[in-house]
């Protein structure tokens, strides 16, 4: 099974609604709940961060005959500067904006590499490219 | 964190003066209680059947809530979530508390009454 959505920058009244339709998917799959769990809170800080951080982007979620499930995290920029910098917990770019909302505690590429059981992030201008597995 | 056994929604909000602001069973287990408004440190750390209390009302703590399997959350201060947020929950199982009290009050009130 595939599926993908598109995510708009700033619109963060439907954000998280490709987190739950996923976790709803894979709720119904009848996935371990223990995945389901690690997978809501990687799936949502990751389309969180399209939306705060990037021009946009899409989701793609599959999961293979295995049962592995799979996210990848595509936008078209601006691209991360640091990565190393971003990964490390309490560093945060977020904006005023962000922050009023609860956002940009700077934990989120920390949360989602704690849940993922592989994590794969590659950055330039053109856009990031995050990618996790889950088994 | 975890409370030492699990509770029954309906006996936490008996113990403490909460206004319930949506229509929703409160026949569900508390396995645990959060206090915070990082939603990152939120994910992070609480688990599925939490009671959560914060000071964040907008649609995006519903998310969080919802996204983790939370059994309530309990707005702090007085704040009520926005019609948003409201019309968004009503969606979803998810019973939603106000109390004028705020966090350090209610977490005394919740201690004295043993839980």
């Amino acid at each position: 099974m595939r599926k993908t959505y598109q995510i708009e920058k700033d619109n963060y009244e439907d954000a998280g609604q490709a987190s739950r339709d996923i976790k709803m998917t894979l709720k119904t799959l009848g996935l371990d709940p223990k995945v389901l769990k690690r997978v809501s809170i990687a799936c949502y800080e990751a389309e969180i961060n399209l939306v705060i951080h990037s021009d946009g982007g899409v989701i793609t979620f599959e999961i293979d005959d295995e049962g592995v499930v799979h996210l990848s995290f595509d936008d078209v920029g601006p691209g991360i500067p640091d990565i190393e910098l971003a990964m490390t917990p309490g560093y945060s770019t977020a904006s005023k904006k962000a922050r009023e909302f609860g956002f940009g505690a700077g934990m989120g590429l920390d949360n989602m590499k704690n849940c993922a059981s592989t994590f794969d992030i590659q950055s330039s201008k053109e856009g990031t490219h995050l990618k996790m597995s889950f088994v | 964190m975890n409370l030492d056994e699990s509770k029954n929604l309906k006996e936490i909000v008996s113990k403490v003066d909460l206004t319930l602001i949506n229509e929703q069973s409160l026949d569900r287990e508390v396995q645990g209680m959060y206090v915070g408004d990082l939603l990152s440190m939120v994910l992070g750390k609480a688990d599925e059947q939490f009671l959560w209390i914060t000071v964040q009302t907008h649609v995006n703590a519903i998310a969080v809530a919802q996204m983790l399997d939370f059994s309530g959350i309990i707005f702090v201060e007085g704040l009520m979530p926005d019609d948003e947020a409201i019309s968004k929950v009503n969606e979803l199982d998810l019973p939603l508390f106000s109390t004028k009290d705020d966090a350090y009050t209610l977490i005394r009130k919740l201690t004295a009454a043993g839980i």
